[in-house]
């Protein structure tokens, strides 16, 4: 195993392990559970390494095994038909950021994947990672939930699908066990005459974690006036990601040019309790929330409104 | 002042440094010496607190080399020995003898084969705790009188010292009486302005290498812009004569006056060196360089008074600052900020009163200005304050009142005085209005919609250097040795640093100029070191072209002298019949009686011939003290796009106006300009280390993660930012040449802040102006409007 302390320049190769270390990078998911079975709770996945390195930076002697998911191929292609598409695990936000059919069909996912970071760590970091990581400010989360995403997880035993909405448990907490592996990204192909907003605020513009983000996605009906589905969800403001069932009453089946912005803004406002961190206070955010989601709308009005006179 | 024809002053060369580029240069962390042992430094958790014990015997047993307070001299210095004896205090040693006095100051050290094991061994040390101390956290809790003493006593020079309440140091200046100054005025204005604590987040952090030599004495590698200071401390503090002591000179990975000081970790690293008698090395982590150094806050009420016609007649100005857990260069900046606020304008009557406190938190020093960005913001708002109030344009009551050329100035202190020689602020005020469109600037009121555009100016200088024309309380002196080698190229041996402005770039140039010989062929970026070099005091205050350049230049026409001698003795002719010139079409150095070129000799015949007819070498070893530190000039026209949904404020456009007198290095002095312009978007509107009253630890717990600074992003794109330079000339100076690097930060946040106002109508006295901060105020603000139209 390559040591990861900071002499290493030059070629030089100076640390020792102290703590005897297994390392595992096998080329089929099959053996990568077959490992995780065995080790469990022993073992660390790595995938890109952007948030897992950055946990354990003081600490690396900690990590007694490593499985490092590099080497499996399938995880990391992006396969689309008419009726969803799969998106490998270990895809990076690069390969989001770039791919047509991802920008075709799921554009907020594309747009949240290029404010992950830098190009340095969007060519590391991956879905899969951002997702497991779990975190209540995690960039691609809104925008998975809104579209509706489902996640497959397998292990050496058995497979489940869940949807994305049901993943997350609290910060850093999900419902993936020991000996389970997120393998796929499942999202059903957005109705035509779908629409989405992706907002996120910062104390930069790039290479920051999210003071508060919103991804919104509406559908219309055939008819293109009447909104026949909508998801709004919000990251950093909960401890997971946090989507707004109440404005789904409130949009669902009313025509979009009827629509009252500023209430919406005021009851996603309303619905929220953020919490003072180091990123940003309880009132900026819940203040801010509400202008986002009123931009959000805004947004999507002038696309939609660029429709009308086709 | 006619505009002098250079050879290489003036022009923009292929980078010398392409070890920077290419990754192959080598700095302190890169030092790699066989056999070396790792050290890392066990910090306080704890924000003041008594030690009884370090136990570190665990720590031993798994064959560590371990450092407590026992295993170092109990000497007490001053980390900064750039002031003289008498006016620096001191009171650190290199580890503390009785107690910590803030989170992350250093307590033990230990060394070991790999890195890995010197943590391991790290976590086995034992510290035995004895009284702690709530920590004393802002400002006026520190000096009240039940707070807890973080020191009884320290030592000025020689004597002893009593601290009351807290209060490091403290410094008065009067000029005139300001009651009369007042009374004249038609106009009087006063406000309360504060700056915050900032992280230098240069990319290098502190690291130290040292080989413990065989004869008792030591090598050093290690972040510096003085390598002779840290000489001289580390003779005193180990005991040890200077001729044995080196500190080699290696390029530094920015600093931004975080390493005009001895580095605390360069001592704890000599220590286990020695008592390990294997070389050790030190490199500071990101998480613990956090803990080390930090800008100056300030805190500032300033009052002036103007005439209806806006002609100033008094200033009071009373500052207050708290520095941390040790005094690395209080008084001095009390000093120099009493210099860089009555340098601005000419008030006529001033008061100046400075205080300096204690409390415990990361020790505060010099970061780009030492103390000029932080009272430029307090007097560029105020002067806009002042303005809108007497219904003057800004421009105009600013180019009534700068302090310009023939009048007297005293940037760096009450003690250090001279005479304006060149000024180009008048040119830089009404060329740069016109280039950012002044004149069309609107009303605050007359602004409508979400996103509010505003235009706002302010003005800076900073002083080139610490010289005078008497001797004063700092020590300011550069040397260098210059030597023609066998084949014409040249060698410039100088402890000048480049801290990224490129100093050696124009140090180079200098020589070149004189010497005539091309410019690549003269060679500054070696690896000298404190044996081979004269004294620099440092390269700090904006002094590396001015000073240490000035120095350069002083040696390199002493050696002109003596290539002139050898080559009038092949002419068969006096020196003063030749003419050196450097030849275009040859590329090379050429000698010539007056007159004649075509019988031209090179340099580099002339100096294979003085070697063949063993001559001697053309070398010359010499210092120079300067006797003055002329103002370089900066002025900053901004654009904000400030968004009152979110708050944010964007910058869309600038328009920045330097003067540095002859421009040696053009490319890298816009470079300067606008790197400095990013870190003062990152003062003004985004950066801060925040303290928990609770525990006395940063906020961010030393992580960068949440301490950002801006992006690339954040600054206007290339087309919109307009760098230009004003037309003049330092007769003092080398070839005409001034400094830049920290003038060019100085009033970067008073304009932006300016630009706030006009965008909003919103006044922010405090910095960072954050989103929080701009949504907040104008809630309030349309929430007064509400009650006023109710």
């Amino acid at each position: 195993m390559e040591a990861s302390f900071g002499d290493l320049k030059k070629g030089q190769k100076n640390c020792q392990r102290t703590v005897p270390c297994q390392y595992f990078a096998p080329q089929k998911i099959e053996e990568a559970l077959e490992i995780l079975s065995k080790y469990g709770k022993e073992i660390k996945i790595i995938a890109g390494g952007t948030d897992l390195l950055v946990q354990y930076y003081d600490r690396l002697y900690e990590v007694s095994a490593w499985l490092d998911l590099k080497n499996i191929e399938e995880l990391k292609e992006i396969k689309i038909d008419q009726n969803q598409i799969e998106i490998g695990a270990m895809s990076t936000h690069t390969q989001l950021e770039s791919s047509a059919d991802i920008k075709r069909y799921y554009p907020i996912l594309s747009q949240a994947a290029s404010d992950i970071g830098s190009p340095q760590i969007r060519n590391r970091g991956t879905i899969g990672g951002n997702i497991v990581n779990a975190s209540p400010a995690g960039d691609l989360l809104p925008a998975l939930i809104a579209y509706r995403a489902q996640f497959k997880l397998v292990s050496h035993k058995e497979e489940s699908i869940v949807s994305a909405e049901d993943f997350f448990l609290g910060p850093k907490k999900t419902i993936l066990k020991f000996e389970q592996l997120l393998s796929k990204i499942i999202i059903p192909i957005p109705e035509q005459n779908t629409y989405s907003s992706w907002i996120k605020i910062g104390k930069r513009k790039a290479l920051m974690v999210a003071t508060v983000s919103l991804a919104l996605v509406l559908s219309m009906a055939e008819d293109n006036k009447i909104i026949q589905e909508v998801k709004v969800c919000l990251g950093s403001v909960a401890s997971t990601p946090f989507e707004i069932m109440e404005i789904r009453e409130k949009m669902i089946g009313r025509q979009f040019k009827q629509l009252d912005f500023n209430e919406l803004g005021q009851l996603v406002e309303d619905r929220i309790s953020p919490i003072d961190d180091i990123r940003g206070t309880k009132g900026y955010r819940q203040e801010v929330t509400k202008n986002i989601m009123i931009n959000a709308l805004e947004k999507i009005q002038e696309t939609w409104g660029q429709s009308q006179n086709d | 002042m006619e505009k002098q024809q250079f050879d290489f002053i003036g022009k923009n060369f292929d980078l010398k440094n392409i070890g920077k580029v290419t990754g192959k240069e080598i700095y302190s962390s890169d030092v790699h010496i066989p056999g070396q042992l790792y050290a890392v430094v066990l910090r306080s958790p704890f924000p003041h607190a008594e030690i009884k014990k370090v136990d570190y015997s665990e720590a031993e047993k798994m064959g560590a080399i371990c450092l407590g307070p026992n295993d170092v001299p109990n000497i007490l210095y001053n980390e900064r020995i750039v002031s003289i004896p008498e006016k620096t205090y001191r009171d650190r040693t290199v580890l503390p003898q009785d107690k910590v006095r803030h989170v992350g100051e250093a307590i033990a050290a230990c060394a070991a084969e790999t890195e890995e094991e010197a943590f391991a061994a790290l976590k086995k040390i034992k510290v035995e705790w004895g009284k702690k101390w709530p920590p004393l956290i802002n400002l006026d809790e520190a000096k009240e009188a039940n707070a807890p003493p973080i020191y009884d006593y320290v030592y000025l020079g020689e004597e002893r010292v009593d601290i009351n309440n807290n209060i490091a140091c403290e410094r008065n200046v009067e000029v005139g009486d300001i009651a009369e100054g007042f009374k004249e005025a038609d106009e009087i204005v006063e406000r309360t302005f504060n700056t915050q604590r900032v992280y230098h987040m240069q990319l290098e952090t502190k690291s130290a290498v040292c080989i413990p030599e065989a004869d008792g004495g030591i090598t050093v590698w290690t972040t510096s812009q003085g390598i002779h200071n840290v000489r001289i401390l580390l003779g005193n503090i180990f005991n040890l004569p200077l001729s044995k002591v080196n500190v080699k000179r290696i390029t530094i990975g920015g600093s931004f006056g975080s390493s005009i000081q001895m580095n605390s970790i360069t001592p704890i690293c000599v220590a286990l060196a020695l008592k390990a008698k294997r070389p050790v090395k030190l490199v500071s982590s990101r998480e613990e360089d956090i803990y080390d150094h930090a800008k100056y806050p300030l805190r500032t009420t300033l009052k002036i008074g103007a005439k209806r016609n806006g002609i100033l007649t008094a200033a009071h100005c009373r500052v207050w600052v708290e520095i941390g857990g040790h005094n690395i260069q209080a008084y001095p900046y009390l000093g120099c900020v009493a210099g860089w606020f009555a340098s601005l304008y000419k008030w006529k009557k001033l008061k100046y009163e400075g205080t300096a406190v204690y409390t415990n938190k990361v020790p505060t020093c010099a970061l780009q200005g030492y103390g000029n960005p932080q009272i430029n913001f307090a007097v560029e708002c105020l002067m806009d304050i002042l303005a809108e109030k007497l219904d003057i344009d800004p421009l105009e009551l600013r180019l009534k009142n700068y302090v310009g050329k023939g009048d007297e100035f005293w940037g760096q202190g009450p003690t250090v005085r001279s005479i304006i020689r060149s000024c180009g602020v008048e040119e830089m005020l009404i060329k740069g209005s016109k280039l950012v469109g002044w004149e069309k600037r609107t009303l605050p009121s007359k602004k409508r919609g979400e996103i509010r555009k505003g235009l706002g100016v302010a003005r800076g200088f900073h002083t080139s250097g610490t010289g005078g024309p008497n001797l004063g309380e700092v020590i300011d002196y550069s040397s260098a040795t210059i030597k023609i080698n066998e084949d014409g190229s040249v060698d410039v041996l100088t402890a000048l640093m480049d801290v990224g402005g490129g100093t050696w770039d124009a140090g180079a140039k200098v020589v070149a100029e004189v010497l005539k010989v091309p410019y690549d062929k003269v060679g500054i970026y070696n690896g000298v070191d404190t044996r081979s070099t004269g004294y620099d005091v440092n390269t700090h205050a904006t002094r590396g072209v001015y000073c240490g350049c000035g120095a350069i230049k002083f040696v390199a026409e002493k050696v002109k002298e003596i290539l002139l001698g050898y080559a009038a003795t092949l002419f068969k002719d006096l020196p003063d019949n030749l003419e050196l010139a450097y030849n275009d079409e040859l590329g090379q150095a050429i000698i010539y009686p007056k007159g004649l070129p075509e019988n031209y000799k090179t340099v580099d015949e002339i100096a294979k011939t003085a070697q063949i007819k063993s001559w001697g070498t053309m070398a010359y070893t010499g210092s120079l003290r300067q006797k003055n530190c002329p103002p370089c000039f900066i002025t900053h026209f901004v654009e904000v796009e400030v968004n009152t949904k979110t708050g944010e404020i964007k910058i869309p456009r600038a328009v920045i106006m330097g003067d540095s007198g002859t421009i040696i290095n053009p490319d890298l002095w816009e470079g300067q300009i606008i790197g400095a312009f990013s870190r003062g978007l990152g003062f003004g509107l985004l950066e801060e280390t925040k303290y928990s009253s609770i525990t006395g630890n940063l906020e961010c717990n030393g992580m960068i993660t949440d301490l950002k600074i801006p992006s690339s992003v954040e600054m206007p794109k290339i087309d919109s930012l307009t760098v230009q330079s004003a037309h003049t000339y330092e007769p003092t100076g080398p070839f005409g040449a001034k400094g830049i690097g920290e003038a060019a930060l100085s009033s970067v946040a008073s304009a932006i802040a300016n630009a706030v106002y006009n965008a909003i109508g919103i006044r922010f006295y405090e910095l960072p102006i954050t989103p929080e901060k701009v949504l907040k105020a104008l809630e309030e603000k349309e929430e007064r409007s509400e009650k006023i139209a109710d």
